[in-house]
């Protein structure tokens, strides 16, 4: 069985934060919170306080436990972080190149028994972890976690073609154990949900043709008052961000050589060139003025 | 009001017992008089799932014979052009794929067709949303055989455990049922018709049926 007594967390954004809020309230004894300056990771910290204050109110956790779990949390740099970490997971900024060029870095300052796992939604595993030596690319998988991390039970543990043979089952154990829903799923673009949910968007925008207020509002409420989903497509769109979900419709459709099931739409392109991304810009698929 | 139906579709049953006269029509010889005797019909409810051809062939016989308006199950079919085609067709209906919410698409040309699925539909006990455009087989029925398409293209290539591919898209994005698990209750074989339909209007490679999907809904 194993033991994730110290976690290590690089990048303190939101799913960064969210992850190590996670494992600060399992029985792991120290989180890190890595980012590249104090300012961010001094940041974070200050809305994981919030998160366990509004915790607090809503009583779903005493003072006790926040001092507890606050307790556990450790700001970190790249240069700080104690080499004798149990697990390091990745969670910055979806870029090839410098997740790469990081776990290059970890490899150098942690110890050989570190396990190294990536949150990416869209990259391959296996890419990832290229540039590592051999024995530490069997101590290497993915942790696809799902916003917000500390409350979605779904876990997506990524097998690489190189992950070692027991490592994924370990993990899924261990979360198993600890009130999430590990899945197992091997290392293909998008995975399981970022994958199969193309559909609902891609099929939707397939439908609308062009852009018509009335048509976005008809297909969301058939979805919702038909299908059950809880969002519409074109609400959801917003509320992630139209720039992100074209960015990852891209990136599937790309890995699976531009396979036609997965070809973005001009609408996505034409609303991210004129600056509307949905909720964070005002103005998206719906308009938030 | 009078209904016809093919026992493959998923409300027959119900269809024989809400009061209404009703007429198997795949039990029957397919074009034959007697369902002809239900005189002075107001709306023809069809509910037959045929393919293409058939449909049209079924379509034209109740235009030529009877002069009603006709409401139709066009789930599988290119409603757009059907309305365009035959004008007696003044409503459309979306019953065979299932709704977890009991809810299916309807549109109507006017008030009173909407008033007459309304009261079929009460008898039914089922819930219904007007919309404007159907489009090729209309919204839900299109967009959920998409994502159930994908899902079996993940279990063609082993990419997980298929109760883990339906777990996560239940945890991972709230839907209602894993795509696996929805499949079934919808019945493949709609799905790949509907897929082929979409396929034949668009010549869009986008709607090219998953292998093992298509195999499956030929072993039924």
């Amino acid at each position: 069985m194993i033991s994730l007594k110290k976690v290590a967390i690089i990048g303190a954004g939101t799913m960064g934060q969210g992850i190590a809020q996670w494992f600060a309230e399992q029985d792991a004894s120290e989180v890190f919170l890595v980012d590249q300056s104090e300012t961010f990771t001094e940041k974070a910290r200050d809305q994981l306080i919030k998160v366990w204050d509004k915790l607090i109110e809503k009583k779903k956790i005493n003072s006790s436990d926040k001092e507890k779990f606050l307790k556990k949390i450790k700001l970190a740099t790249n240069s700080t972080l104690p080499k004798d970490v149990d697990l390091v997971i990745e969670a910055i900024i979806e870029n090839l190149e410098i997740k790469q060029q990081l776990f290059s870095d970890l490899e150098t300052k942690l110890g050989a028994s570190t396990v190294f796992a990536t949150n990416t939604s869209s990259f391959s595993v296996a890419a990832i972890a290229k540039n590592l030596s051999e024995a530490r690319k069997k101590q290497f998988l993915g942790l696809h976690f799902f916003n917000p991390a500390s409350l979605m039970k779904l876990v997506e543990v990524i097998v690489g073609p190189e992950t070692g043979h027991d490592l994924a089952q370990e993990f899924v154990d261990y979360f198993k154990q600890r009130s999430k829903n590990p899945v197992l799923c091997k290392d293909s673009p998008g995975f399981i949900v970022n994958r199969v949910a193309r559909g609902y968007y891609g099929e939707s925008l397939q439908i609308l043709k062009n852009y018509d207020q009335d048509k976005i509002k008809e297909i969301d409420l058939i979805l919702k008052e038909v299908g059950g989903f809880k969002m519409g497509p074109f609400e959801l769109m917003d509320l992630i961000g139209i720039d992100i979900n074209l960015s990852v419709t891209e990136s599937v459709w790309n890995q699976f050589y531009q396979a036609p099931r997965f070809t973005p739409h001009q609408i996505q392109r034409q609303l991210v060139n004129a600056g509307k991304f949905g909720k964070k810009t005002k103005k998206g698929f719906y308009s938030y003025e | 009001m009078c209904i016809l139906a093919t026992s493959d579709h998923p409300w027959f049953e119900t269809l024989k017992h809400i009061g209404l006269p009703f007429y198997d029509l795949k039990a029957n010889e397919f074009f034959e008089q007697r369902w002809s005797h239900y005189e002075n019909f107001d709306y023809i409810f069809d509910f037959t799932i045929l393919n293409t051809t058939q449909k049209k062939l079924l379509l034209q016989k109740i235009t030529k014979e009877f002069k009603c308006p006709i409401i139709s199950d066009l789930s599988l079919h290119w409603v757009d052009a059907h309305i365009e085609e035959f004008p007696l067709l003044s409503g459309a209906i979306a019953g065979v794929f299932y709704s977890p919410r009991n809810t299916h698409e309807v549109w109507a040309k006017d008030t009173n067709t909407y008033q007459a699925i309304l009261d079929v539909f009460t008898k039914l006990k089922k819930e219904c949303v007007r919309v404007t455009s159907p489009g090729i087989g209309f919204t839900y029925p299109r967009t959920i055989s998409m994502i159930i398409n994908e899902a079996y293209f993940a279990l063609e290539e082993n990419l997980a455990h298929p109760q883990d591919l339906d777990e996560a898209m239940k945890l991972g994005v709230n839907y209602p049922l894993g795509p696996l698990d929805w499949s079934q209750k919808i019945g493949l074989k709609h799905i790949v018709t509907l897929l082929d339909e979409l396929f034949n209007v668009t010549k869009n490679p986008r709607y090219a049926a998953s292998p093992l999907l298509r195999i499956k809904a030929l072993k039924g």
